[in-house]
């Protein structure tokens, strides 16, 4: 990978300890990888093993304690466009209606206010939440705030997407539905995503790659290049290479 | 509707027979048609309206200044490390100070009449503004934020739309509580530390003996109370009209279904 998007490299992380006779806590033990333009990075691990600081590191809300974030070649600092988190909670802004939740990002750029209706209202009709800017996210179903998180993450056009366990709150049915949006929209918008989960079907049906981290602190134990057509289709996750991979995972997990 | 009133329906009735009856004694507590009739009197004279404008005009005032104090002295405890560490302990130490301990002190400072008035509902409305915004504020979600930042904004664009708005309906119920509060001290203010107002007719209706002008004042001064509270909360149904969770609570009194949010808030 020549011109990596995305480079953590040797990122260790220790929590101090809350009271002064309890150990300091370390979570990161080394993070190496690198995720290129447009790839698809998922990032697993057995539970508790710091992928949430993992994500907090390179959205740049936590600062870690040796080693550093590169985005395009400029280390991270602080949280930025280029790297936008989607939580599980989505943590949509309930007191703005879907339109001004996409356009956030756009006002925070100093987008004036009727481009910045216009362009929201774009991404609304993307994902398939056209009329209802208008409405607040108490209004919409489960699936519509999901879509309606990804508008708010896509219209910042941020080169990363940092994805920290966004469909672990929805059931199965709609699960599979937003793996299938996801990879949808990753494949139209070409953007370099890592996203976090348990869920190792999951894991496979998205990545292109999968970081497997190892149990507190945590290290790489292996990254697995998923040899799977890049265009994943429902009927892929039956194929038995898929179930090989999954397998595969779960074996590196376990071990 | 009588079927659903018939319960204080019958206490008037009681109350008023009993009166007429000579088993109540009418000067320690007037029957309801003697307080009525001092009502309608205090009303026909125009005297009514001065007063109830008197005590209105001065919640309003304190009760906005406490608004605005509140507010923003909660805004900035809770968002600035600094303020928090040297103003929380002066808030936790004045607070437990009922607002009709400090009318010596605003006698003293302000003599008697409308300021003074002023000063101590603002005393009374500020300590549950204070406390609301600080816990609203506090209790906005880390990923909330964090998603903002994430987005690109800044300080400023972070606290205006998206800390503050969070913590809205929280600091909306400490506007509510604290207005209660500011209507009570008033008429406490207002029966030592005033020449006019409710709290003041009450007063003087008491050096003449006149109980049923007491309970008529008493009575106005509830309902005027209910009024406002009423009017505050339409206004923050209003405001919060994106919180689907606030029909929680009427829906439990008042037997409707309840409406959760989708996941999160």
């Amino acid at each position: 990978m020549s011109n990596p998007r995305l480079v953590v490299d040797g990122v260790f992380k220790t929590y101090p300890s809350a009271e002064h006779h309890r150990p300091a806590v370390p979570v990161l033990a080394g993070i190496d990888f690198a995720a290129a333009r447009g790839e698809f990075i998922v990032v697993t691990g057995p539970s508790g093993c710091g992928k949430t600081t993992l994500i907090d590191v390179i959205a740049g809300f936590l600062e870690c304690d040796r080693g550093r974030v590169l985005v395009d070649g400029r280390a991270v600092t602080a949280p930025g466009r280029d790297r936008v988190v989607v939580f599980q909670t989505l943590a949509l802004f309930e007191w703005m209606t879907a339109r001004d939740n996409v356009a956030f990002a756009l006002k925070a750029m100093g987008v004036g206010a009727v481009e910045r209706r216009r362009i929201a209202d774009s991404w609304l009709e993307r994902v398939l939440l056209g009329g209802f800017g208008d409405r607040y996210p108490y209004e919409l179903s489960g699936g519509m705030r999901q879509r309606l998180a990804l508008a708010r993450v896509l219209a910042a056009e941020p080169s990363c997407m940092l994805l920290d366990e966004p469909l672990a709150a929805l059931d199965s049915q709609h699960r599979r539905m937003m793996q299938d949006e996801l990879v949808k929209l990753w494949r139209d918008h070409d953007r370099t995503i890592v996203m976090v989960t348990h869920d190792l079907d999951e894991a496979v049906f998205l990545a292109d790659r999968v970081v497997v981290l190892s149990e507190r602190p945590s290290h790489v134990r292996e990254i697995v290049p998923i040899d799977l057509p890049a265009a994943r289709e429902e009927r892929s996750r039956t194929s038995p290479r898929f179930r090989e991979c999954v397998e595969h995972l779960w074996e590196l997990l376990r071990a | 509707m009588i079927r659903r009133a018939w319960l204080p329906i019958a206490l008037l009735a009681v109350w008023e027979i009993g009166a007429r009856l000579g088993w109540i004694n009418s000067t320690l507590l007037p029957p309801p048609s003697q307080i009525a009739t001092a009502l309608v009197d205090w009303a026909r004279d125009g005297a009514l309206v001065l007063d109830a404008l008197a005590s209105v005009g001065r919640v309003v005032a304190g009760f906005a200044l406490a608004a605005i104090l509140g507010i923003s002295v909660g805004a900035l405890v809770a968002l600035l490390p600094v303020v928090r560490r040297n103003v929380v302990p002066v808030i936790e130490l004045l607070r437990p100070i009922p607002p009709i301990a400090w009318i010596p002190m605003a006698i003293l400072w302000f003599g008697i009449g409308t300021t003074s008035a002023v000063f101590i509902v603002c005393v009374g409305g500020f300590f549950p503004i204070v406390t609301a915004t600080m816990h609203g504020i506090a209790h906005v979600r880390r990923e909330t934020i964090q998603t903002a930042r994430s987005l690109g904004a800044g300080q400023w664009l972070t606290v205006t739309h998206v800390v503050l708005p969070a913590a809205l309906p929280d600091i909306l119920s400490g506007v509510r509580t604290g207005l209660g509060s500011a209507w009570m001290s008033l008429i406490a203010a207002e029966l030592v530390a005033s020449q006019s107002g409710l709290g003041y007719r009450i007063q003087l209706s008491r050096l003449f003996l006149r109980s049923d002008s007491v309970v008529a004042g008493m009575l106005v001064i509830g309902l005027l109370g209910v009024a406002m509270s009423l009017g505050l909360r339409a206004l923050e149904r209003r405001l919060t009209i994106w919180n689907g969770a606030t029909l929680g609570a009427d829906a439990v009194l008042g037997g409707r279904p309840v409406e959760q949010p989708q996941a999160g808030r």
